[in-house]
C-alpha cells in the first residue's frame, strides 16, 4: 500500500491542486481552463531580474516552499495508511507546514525589493499570530486520539468524528488553514495591495513552482482536517480511500470559496483576536477534551 | 544508516562553519537552520521520531524570529553591502577552534558507558513518562517561572503599555495603534 | 521549438494584461477593463505577472518615463498595446486581438531587467522609529503605476519596515476629465439632464469602490462593484441596475470583516475609511436613483477629495492603501 501511495500522492497533489485552481479561476470571473493556459505561459516565460537579487536563497525558497507542503503529505493517510506513518506524524505535519515560514520569507527577501519584502515580514507576523492557536488544535487531536500517530487519530474516530466533539478546535484549524497557505482572508502576504505581496517580482518558472507549492499547502491543509476531525476514509458504501477524496474536496472547495466571501484581514487586528479570542477558545477546548479523556 | 549519519554529520558541520564565512545576515541564518535541521534528521535516524521533529519545528521558527530580528535592526536587503559576520576575527578563530578541538576530544576520551537493556518500543511515550513522571512538580515549576519571566520581560520592554494605548482610566473601547495620538 | 509554439499559443489564450492609465485615458481605461472582462482575462498584480502592458491615454513625461521603465521589465513573451483616451470598443477589441496575435507568435524577447547599478543606489540611513529605536529607513515611490491606484498620483515616502515615517503627495497629470465632463459640458451651455451626471457620478463612484474593495483583498466583491460599473456607462436602463447594485451594497454592508477592518483607518473630517464607504454607497444609491431625471443639470459638481499627506504618517503600507483607496483623491487644482 505505501508505495501504491508513493503514486498516489504526488497525482492527487496535482489534481486537486489544479481543480482548486481551476474552481477559483472560475469564481474570479475567468475560465475553467485558466490555470492550463497559466501554466503554459509560465513555462515560456523569461525569469525577472531585480537588482542585487540573492539567487541561491531565491531558489532555496521556492524550491522549499514545494518541498515543504509534499513531505507534509506523506502523513496523510490516503484512506486508511498513509504513505510514511511515523509516530509523531502529527508533529511531523505541523513541523513541515513551518517551513513555509522559511520559505516565504527567503522568497520575499532574496528578490530584493520593496513590497516582497513587506509580504514576507507579513506572513512571518501572521505565523505568530495563527501557530499558537494551531498548535493547540493539533495538541487536542493528539490527546483525544491518545497518539500523533494519524493513522491512530484516525481509529479513534472509528465511533464519533473529532469534529463532533471539538468543534472549535475544527473551527480553528479551519482558520489556520487558511493562514498557512496564506489564501482568501489570510492572503496579505501575496495582497494586492502591495502589487502580489511576495511574489510580485516573480516570473517564468519561479512564479510557477510558487504558484505550485501555494496551491499545493492550500490541498495538503484540507487533506489534514479529513484524518484529524473528519474520520479519515471512514464513511459507507465507498472504499475508505474515496471518502477520503470526497472529504478533502468539500474542504478544498469551502476554502477556496471563503476568498470570494472575505476580504483580507490584516494581522495588526488579527493578532489581538487571535492571542485574546482563540488562544483561550482552544485552550477551553483542550480542557474540556482532557476532562472526556481522562 | 551510518551513510546517512555521516552525511548528516559533514552538512551540520560544513553548514556551521559556512555561518561565519558567509557575508550576508540572511545566509548565515539560513546556514545555521541548515545545520540544527541536520541535527534534528539524525534524531530521526536514532528513532526519536518526536525529539527530531520538534527540533526542526522550534528551529525554523527560531531562526525565522532571529531573522526578523537580525535584518529589523539592520536592512540590507540581499547582501547589498557584503558584511562579515565574525568580530574579532583572530581571536574568534582561536577559541572556536580550541572549543571545537576540546569537543571532539571529549567524544573519544570519553569511555561511553555499554548499552544497557533495549530501547522502548515508543520513545515518545518512554520521554513523556520520564519527564512528566517523578519531575512533573520541577517541570511544571520551570514552565511557570519562564513564562512568568516571558511576560515580565516584555512588560519592562515595552514603550507603550497598556494605559498609553487604552487611556489613563482604560476608557477608550479600541486600543490606539502605534504612531496614533489619543 | 514545437513544444514552445503550442505553448505559446496555449498561453497567449490567457494573457494576463496590467493597465497603465493616464489621466485622459479613463475612457479607455474603462472600456479595456469592460472587455477584459468580457474575455474572461484576470488582469495581473504586477509587472512581472503580466504579460500584456495596455497604456490609456497619452501620459506626460513623468509618467511616460515610468511606463518605460514598467515595458523594460515586463518579461517576455510580451505584447503591448498603446490605445488613445477616447478608443472607441471596437478599437480596444481591436487594439487586444492583434496583442494576442503577438503572443502567440512569441513576441521579440525583452530584455531581462537589469535595473541600476548598486553603486548609484543610496544607502538606507537612520533615523528613530515610533518605539525609540533607531532603524533603516528606505525611500520608496508609491506610484505612479500601481494597481487600484489613481491615475497620477505618487507619494514618496520614507519607510522604516512597512511603516511610512514621512509622505509627500505629487500629481503627475491633472484630474480625469472624464468623470467631470457632464458638468463641463453643461458649463459651456449645452444641455446636459440631471440623470447623464447621476450616471456618470455613480460609476466615478462605483470605479473609487471598486478599488477600495480590490486593496482590501476582496476581488470577489470589486468585480461586482466593476460589473455595475460597466453596465451604467453600457446606458442601461435604471430597473437593469437597482437589482445588482443593491445586492452589492448588501453584501459589502454585511460583511464584518470589511467593517473591521475599515473601521478607524484614516480618520478625516468626515469620519474614517468605514464612515465613507458608507457614505459612497448612499451617494452611488442616490445617484442610480436619479439617472432617470431629464430635468437639465442645474448643480455643481460635488468636490472630490484631496490627499492629505499627514494623513499617512505612521500608517503602515496596508492601512496607508485603505486610507487612499477610501478617499479617492484627485489633484487640488480645481476644475472649473
Amino acid at each position: 500500500m505505501p508505495e501504491l501511495g508513493l503514486l498516489a500522492l504526488p497525482l492527487a497533489l496535482v489534481v486537486l491542486g489544479l481543480a482548486a485552481a481551476g474552481l477559483d479561476a472560475v469564481l474570479s470571473g475567468g475560465r475553467a481552463s485558466a490555470p492550463f493556459g497559466e501554466i503554459a505561459r509560465l513555462l515560456v516565460q523569461q525569469r525577472r531580474r531585480t537588482t542585487r537579487p540573492d539567487v541561491l536563497l531565491l531558489r532555496v525558497g521556492v524550491i522549499s516552499l514545494v518541498a515543504a507542503p509534499l513531505l507534509a503529505a506523506v502523513v496523510i493517510p490516503l484512506g486508511d495508511a498513509p504513505v510514511a506513518d511515523l509516530s509523531a506524524g502529527i508533529v511531523w505535519f505541523n513541523a513541515m507546514e513551518v517551513c513555509v515560514w522559511g520559505a516565504l520569507w527567503l522568497t520575499g527577501w532574496s528578490v530584493n525589493s520593496v513590497f516582497p519584502l513587506v509580504g514576507a515580514y507579513r506572513f512571518v507576523a501572521q505565523g505568530l499570530a495563527y501557530e499558537l492557536p494551531h498548535m493547540f488544535a493539533l495538541i487536542t487531536v493528539a490527546l483525544g486520539a491518545g497518539s500523533l500517530r494519524m493513522s491512530e487519530a484516525v481509529q479513534a474516530q472509528q465511533g464519533l468524528w473529532f469534529v463532533v466533539w471539538m468543534p472549535l478546535a475544527f473551527l480553528i484549524y479551519l482558520v489556520s488553514a487558511l493562514a498557512m497557505a496564506f489564501w482568501g482572508p489570510m492572503s496579505q502576504p501575496v495582497g494586492s495591495d502591495l502589487a502580489g505581496g511576495v511574489r510580485a517580482e516573480l516570473a517564468g518558472p519561479d512564479r510557477l513552482l510558487f504558484q505550485a507549492g501555494r496551491y499545493a499547502l492550500l490541498v495538503v491543509a484540507a487533506g489534514a482536517a479529513v484524518p484529524l476531525f473528519l474520520g479519515g476514509g471512514a464513511g459507507p458504501v465507498l472504499p475508505g480511500w474515496l471518502w477520503a477524496l470526497v472529504k478533502t474536496v468539500a474542504v478544498l472547495a469551502l476554502l477556496v470559496w471563503v476568498r470570494h466571501r472575505v476580504p483580507a484581514v490584516r494581522m495588526d487586528r488579527f493578532t489581538q483576536v487571535s492571542w485574546l479570542v482563540l488562544i483561550p477558545l482552544a485552550l477551553v477546548q483542550l480542557l474540556v477534551v482532557g476532562i472526556v479523556v481522562v | 544508516m551510518a551513510v546517512a549519519f555521516w552525511i548528516l554529520a559533514v552538512v551540520s558541520v560544513a553548514a556551521g562553519i559556512a555561518v561565519f564565512v558567509v557575508d550576508s545576515m540572511a545566509r548565515a541564518t539560513f546556514a545555521l537552520l541548515a545545520s540544527l535541521l541536520a541535527v534534528g534528521l539524525a534524531f530521526l535516524l536514532i528513532d526519536l521520531e518526536y525529539l527530531g521533529v520538534l527540533i526542526i519545528l522550534m528551529m525554523v521558527m527560531e531562526m525565522l524570529v532571529m531573522a526578523v530580528f537580525m535584518i529589523m535592526y539592520m536592512m540590507n536587503p540581499a547582501g547589498l553591502m557584503p558584511m562579515k559576520m565574525v568580530h574579532n576575527h583572530r581571536a574568534a578563530m582561536i577559541i572556536s577552534a580550541a572549543v571545537f578541538v576540546l569537543l571532539v576530544a571529549g567524544i573519544f576520551l570519553t569511555s561511553w558507558p555499554p548499552r544497557g537493556g533495549e530501547p522502548p518500543a515508543d520513545p515518545t511515550h518512554q520521554l513523556g513518562l520520564a519527564v512528566m513522571g517523578p519531575k512533573m512538580l520541577v517541570m511544571m515549576v520551570i514552565g511557570v517561572a519562564i513564562l512568568a519571566t516571558m511576560i515580565s520581560t516584555v512588560v519592562l520592554a515595552t514603550h507603550r503599555g497598556r494605559y498609553a494605548r487604552y487611556g489613563d482610566d482604560l476608557e477608550r473601547k479600541r486600543p490606539l495603534d502605534p504612531g496614533e495620538e489619543s | 521549438m514545437v513544444v514552445t509554439g503550442w505553448l505559446l499559443r496555449r498561453a497567449a489564450r490567457h494573457p494576463r494584461p496590467f493597465l497603465v492609465s493616464a489621466a485622459d485615458g479613463t475612457r479607455a481605461r474603462l472600456r479595456c477593463e469592460a472587455e477584459i472582462a468580457r474575455r474572461r482575462w484576470r488582469p495581473a498584480l504586477s509587472p512581472a505577472e503580466a504579460g500584456l502592458l495596455v497604456v490609456c491615454g497619452a501620459p506626460g513625461d513623468e509618467l511616460s518615463e515610468a511606463v518605460r521603465t514598467i515595458w523594460d521589465g515586463l518579461p517576455s513573451p510580451r505584447a503591448r498595446a498603446d490605445l488613445p483616451g477616447d478608443a472607441s470598443h471596437d478599437l480596444v477589441a481591436h487594439a487586444l486581438d492583434r496583442a494576442v496575435a503577438r503572443l502567440a507568435d512569441g513576441a521579440a524577447p525583452g530584455r531581462p531587467h537589469g535595473g541600476p547599478d548598486p553603486g548609484d543606489l543610496p544607502m538606507a540611513d537612520r533615523g528613530p522609529d515610533r518605539d525609540g529605536l533607531s532603524l533603516d529607513r528606505l525611500h520608496v515611490p508609491l506610484g505612479p503605476v500601481l494597481p487600484d491606484w489613481p491615475s497620477g498620483l505618487v507619494v514618496e515616502t520614507v519607510l522604516q519596515g512597512d511603516v511610512i515615517q514621512e509622505a509627500t503627495v505629487r500629481w503627475l497629470e491633472d484630474g480625469e476629465p472624464f468623470w467631470a465632463e457632464p458638468w463641463d459640458r453643461a458649463a459651456a451651455g449645452r444641455p446636459v439632464t440631471r440623470g447623464e451626471a447621476g450616471r456618470r457620478r455613480a460609476a466615478a463612484h462605483l470605479d473609487g469602490l471598486g478599488r477600495l474593495l480590490s486593496v482590501a483583498g476582496w476581488p470577489a466583491a470589486a468585480r461586482s462593484a466593476r460589473t455595475v460599473r460597466d453596465r451604467l456607462l453600457a446606458d442601461a436602463p435604471r430597473e437593469a441596475l437597482t437589482a445588482p447594485y443593491e445586492r452589492l451594497a448588501r453584501q459589502v454592508r454585511r460583511s464584518g470583516t470589511l467593517r473591521w477592518m475599515l473601521r478607524g483607518v484614516g480618520p478625516a473630517g468626515d469620519g474614517d475609511a468605514l464612515a465613507r464607504l458608507e457614505a459612497r454607497l448612499t451617494a452611488t444609491r442616490a445617484a442610480i436613483g436619479s439617472i432617470a431625471d431629464e430635468a437639465p443639470l442645474d448643480e455643481d459638481r460635488p468636490a472630490g477629495n484631496l490627499l492629505n499627506p499627514d494623513l499617512l504618517v505612521g500608517a503602515e503600507l496596508a492601512t496607508a492603501r485603505l486610507m487612499v483607496a477610501s478617499l479617492d483623491p484627485g489633484p487640488a487644482v480645481a476644475h472649473a
